[in-house]
């Protein structure tokens, strides 16, 4: 359960969730005011506890500390999501890595471009989905030219 | 229309897609086919080829093909010209020439990896466009009523830039 119009880390979050800690789960969304339903696991609600810590975590962020994901693709995608969250913050200058803003400005602009908030989400996992085999494929060339020189 | 191009879509050939469905040929069907099937296929099928080697749809100089179309069929809208920057910067690989670039090119070549075929990439394509032209329209409108915007509390921007994202020019 998580608030409407999802954007980054919202986005990301749910996908950190579907790939990694909950392969069934399922999305819903209510308003800030709303009560949090018996049941529902809340995600970046001001009652949840799962919630980001201002300027220092994202909710995905305290999403792998809470889960202990170790998976390495997994935590490259969370240092984008920092970037953008909490080291870039209103100030996109400040992004650190390359990709941060294409990746984040196309999340942020799927909740514009979707009907629903389960469209977005949905949209958003295909992006994360193929962001992250990138990284992956990436990582692994790294790893085998770390291994090379060795 | 049918619309031909080279096999393997990547940045230009994913972006092109869109901008042809959106603002060119609602009923544009597209083919990919090996480089040295476009020829001949374009023949067969008298279809329009677009990023590929020789064809007026393609690059020239140091603009893509995307620009070619938006220059053809003279697409002036803004937020058309402000996506045709960051394509032509990640598909020309000056990722320094907008911020967007490198991450759209990242995620474009795992659209490549993860579809089945083509026509998978371009279907998964169309929504990550959708937002960036969404982005840059915004990025408009900010820059455009920027002095009444910075008046405003952050509910109220979000209104505001919400009407004004539906509103026609």
């Amino acid at each position: 359960m998580t608030r409407t119009q999802p954007h980054v880390d919202r986005c990301a979050s749910a996908w950190l969730i579907k790939r990694f800690i909950d392969e069934g789960a399922r999305f819903e969304f209510i308003s800030r005011e709303e009560p949090i339903p018996t049941g529902a696991i809340a995600f970046t609600l001001p009652k949840a506890l799962i919630k980001p810590i201002e300027a220092k975590k994202t909710t995905y962020d305290v999403l792998v500390g809470k889960y202990h994901i170790q998976n390495q693709v997994a935590l490259l995608v969370g240092k984008y999501i920092h970037d953008f969250e909490i080291d870039a913050e209103e100030d996109p200058s400040r992004v650190k890595f390359k990709e941060t803003l294409g990746l984040c400005y196309v999340l942020k602009g799927l909740e514009k471009t979707s009907k629903t908030d389960e469209e977005t989400v949905q949209k958003a996992l295909i992006v994360l989905d193929a962001f992250s085999k990138t990284l992956r494929s990436n990582w692994r060339t790294k790893q085998m030219h770390s291994r090379t020189r060795s | 229309m049918k619309w031909i191009t080279r096999q393997y879509v990547h940045v230009d050939r994913t972006a092109c897609p869109w901008l042809i469905k959106k603002f060119v040929d609602p009923e544009a069907e597209f083919i990919f086919v090996p480089v040295e099937k476009i020829e001949e296929t374009v023949e067969k099928e008298k279809a329009i080829p677009y990023d590929a080697r020789g064809v007026e749809l393609g690059h020239h100089g140091d603009k893509c093909s995307f620009d070619a179309i938006v220059e053809k069929y003279e697409i002036k809208d803004p937020a058309v010209l402000e996506l045709s920057k960051i394509v032509r910067a990640a598909d020309t690989d000056k990722m320094e020439a907008a911020p967007e670039a490198a991450g759209l090119e990242a995620v474009m070549t795992g659209f490549g990896v993860v579809s089945k075929d083509d026509y998978e990439t371009i279907a998964k394509a169309s929504p990550v466009y959708d937002a960036l032209y969404t982005n840059c329209k915004l990025r408009l409108i900010r820059e455009k009523y920027k002095a009444e915007i910075d008046k405003m509390d952050r509910k109220q921007r979000a209104e505001f830039l919400r009407r004004k994202l539906v509103e026609k020019d």
